[in-house]
């Protein structure tokens, strides 16, 4: 590290603010994940001599029927973090050559997702994963298709400084974002001084994606605000997705279901069990998913369990976006999936195929369809604002 | 003034990764702090710890592989040598492959003479007697929060002790386990006491007790009274048409724990 840069580090920091600063450094490295072993950038830097928000609180707006979240107490909301989280999520200066923001492979119409099968860096490069969409993180435990980020602040370290998607250090999009006059007056607000950092830019980019809350869709309106009615066929396919698989008379419990409650959520509330599953997508593993976070055998292949809250909207579909629509995803189901030495116990019908008929399967992606919120893909508070 | 700066920073970086990376029961308790009570679950087979990915050979000879073991423990209760019992806990999720297998409380000073908890999730809190239950009454830090993936389905409540893994279905082979089992009890009438288990102890401020169950395995697949045979039966998700097979693993769950020494 260059002596001038070390000097800027500390410049102006008395004792205690050392302390704190060395102290929080340390919490934030010492158990960090350096997954991709050649990137020591994604690590946080605390500069500024604090990170807790200064700003107005914001109360989140929590659906009555979904669990209270857990919002760190080091990164409460504030309204002027969320701006600034607004603000920072659309800047593009945040890439080398200001090309891409977090919302060119994140964009609404796709529920914060992207519309092919690996996302297009700066340079025209391509993600090897399918970009996430973003749907109520504010629950999420795990980061990443292979979970390797734990927190929303850690996830939103990796992005910026990725070779194939925004390739610009921290250092630089730190001293980008301190030389602009609009942004020191947001970090002000957001933070109490002007002060730029890693952590700054990260706590308000989560701040913001906290409140991306979705739950107004037609499902949630008809079951939950007794807004309108589910068709017939929307309801059967709710009524498959919580039955379980199998023919009773070969398969004892079976219900003829699609047996998607198990992984997906059997309270239709946030719609995934937020666990790692491989769901025998391949014989031969690939990708090695989670596993290569653990080094675990039996980790191999699997990956995090995506909400489906508008799950018609973020096609394609699975970690490499193989599928394209939703009638490929439950066709893959339908048969079984691939054996292979890592597939979830949950895939009962390996081998022998869920037996759902064309309108079951119709059915089925009718309830899905109906898990689409408009109001959130089109909710202003979420927009680019430059 | 370097050389103090360095030690500040060795000082101040060691005391960040202790702080970080610690584990709790590690963790001195100051001498005025109330007793901490430590209660550990760990998968055993024939005295053997068993971990997620290891593989032993059940009663039937089939070779089995455990992937998931998660399971409700409620109404947990210290019983004190004066007689009083305390309930130190509603609700807890112990979860074999999160790491989640260690509970902690802190507890009167005191003599005790045992420990009591039931398995599975009491109905009051299961909300199966109630139309309007909602699972969001639960925030997310929570054992029963819809966050945990164990709310069964809108009628059920919660899954109560969740099993699953791979098994080979030729005795003896050595090859890969083709076949994978699942058994997930759930239903109020599926809720057990597992009892009372006998320890005496002393409490004294300043110290942590503890208490290590082991969840034996065997005695999942076979009690005195009863087997399980993954050759014929592997699934149960709460039917009624297996609620035999339902019953019968709701009690030999609750009969595989054993209070180490």
């Amino acid at each position: 590290m260059p002596r001038s840069y070390i000097r800027f580090l500390f410049s102006g920091l008395n004792r205690p603010h050392f302390a704190v600063l060395l102290l929080s450094a340390t919490v934030f490295i010492a158990c960090g994940r350096d997954d991709d072993g050649n990137n020591p950038d994604t690590q946080a830097r605390a500069i500024c001599s604090t990170n807790i928000a200064v700003g107005t609180p914001y109360e989140l707006n929590v659906p009555y029927f979904f669990p209270q979240p857990t919002i760190p107490a080091e990164n409460p909301l504030t309204v002027e973090g969320i701006e600034l989280g607004r603000h920072l999520f659309w800047e593009t200066k945040l890439s080398r050559n200001n090309a891409v923001s977090c919302g060119s492979c994140h964009f609404p119409s796709s529920s914060f997702a992207d519309s092919a099968p690996g996302s297009t860096g700066l340079y025209g490069d391509i993600t090897p994963r399918n970009s996430m969409a973003l749907v109520n993180m504010a629950w999420a435990k795990h980061f990443f298709w292979d979970g390797r980020a734990l927190t929303l602040e850690e996830q939103l370290l990796e992005p910026v400084v990725n070779p194939i998607e925004m390739d610009l250090s921290w250092k630089e999009a730190v001293a980008r974002m301190g030389s602009e006059p609009e942004y020191q007056n947001m970090f002000t607000a957001a933070f109490g001084t002007p002060c730029v950092d890693s952590l700054r830019i990260t706590y308000a980019m989560a701040q913001f994606i906290r409140t991306m809350i979705s739950a107004r869709s037609s499902f949630d309106k008809a079951y939950y605000y007794g807004e309108g009615t589910l068709s017939p066929s929307e309801i059967r396919g709710m009524e498959l997705f919580l039955a379980e698989a199998g023919d009773p008379e070969f398969f004892p419990g079976g219900q003829f279901g699609g047996d998607c409650f198990h992984c997906h959520g059997g309270a239709l509330v946030e719609f995934t069990n937020q666990q790692f599953h491989n769901n025998g997508l391949d014989t031969e593993i690939t990708d090695p998913g989670i596993g290569a976070i653990t080094g675990y055998a039996f980790d191999m292949g699997l990956f995090k369990t995506p909400t489906l809250r508008n799950i018609a909207l973020s096609a394609p579909y699975m970690h490499d976006g193989r599928f394209a629509t939703l009638h490929d995803v439950i066709a893959h189901y339908n048969m079984g999936g691939h054996p292979s030495p890592t597939i979830d116990p949950l895939m009962k019908m390996q081998g022998v195929g869920l037996g759902l008929s064309p309108q079951s399967i119709d059915d089925l992606v009718n309830f899905l369809n109906a898990l689409t919120d408009e109001e959130y893909i089109q909710n202003e508070a979420f927009s680019n604002p430059h | 003034m370097i050389r103090n700066l360095r030690l500040n920073l060795l000082f101040i970086g060691l005391s960040g990764l202790m702080l970080s990376c610690n584990p709790d029961d590690d963790t001195p308790t100051p001498d005025s702090a109330e007793p901490k009570m430590l209660i550990s679950f760990e998968p055993n087979f024939d005295g053997q710890e068993v971990h997620i990915g290891d593989r032993f050979v059940n009663v039937h000879g089939c070779t089995v592989e455990l992937s998931n073991m998660k399971f409700y423990i409620s109404n947990l209760k210290l019983y004190r040598a004066n007689g009083d019992i305390a309930q130190i806990s509603d609700i807890e999720l112990i979860d074999v492959k999160n790491h989640i297998r260690t509970l902690d409380f802190e507890i009167p000073a005191g003599d005790y003479t045992g420990v009591s908890f039931d398995l599975g999730v009491p109905q009051e809190l299961n909300g199966t007697a109630n139309p309007d239950f909602l699972v969001s009454v639960y925030s997310q830090s929570h054992p029963l929060s819809e966050s945990n993936g164990m709310y069964w389905a809108w009628q059920s409540g919660y899954r109560f002790f969740i099993f699953e893994g791979r098994f080979d279905t030729i005795p003896d082979a050595t090859y890969d386990l083709p076949r994978t089992f699942a058994f997930h009890s759930g239903l109020d009438t599926l809720f057990r006491e597992v009892g009372f288990f006998s320890k005496t102890f002393t409490a004294a401020t300043g110290q942590t007790k503890h208490l290590m169950f082991s969840v034996d395995i065997e005695k999942i697949f076979a009690t005195e009274n009863d087997t399980i045979n993954l050759w014929h039966e592997r699934e149960f998700h709460g039917s009624l048409s297996q609620l035999n097979l339902g019953l019968r693993y709701a009690n030999n769950t609750a009969a595989s724990f054993r209070l180490l020494p």
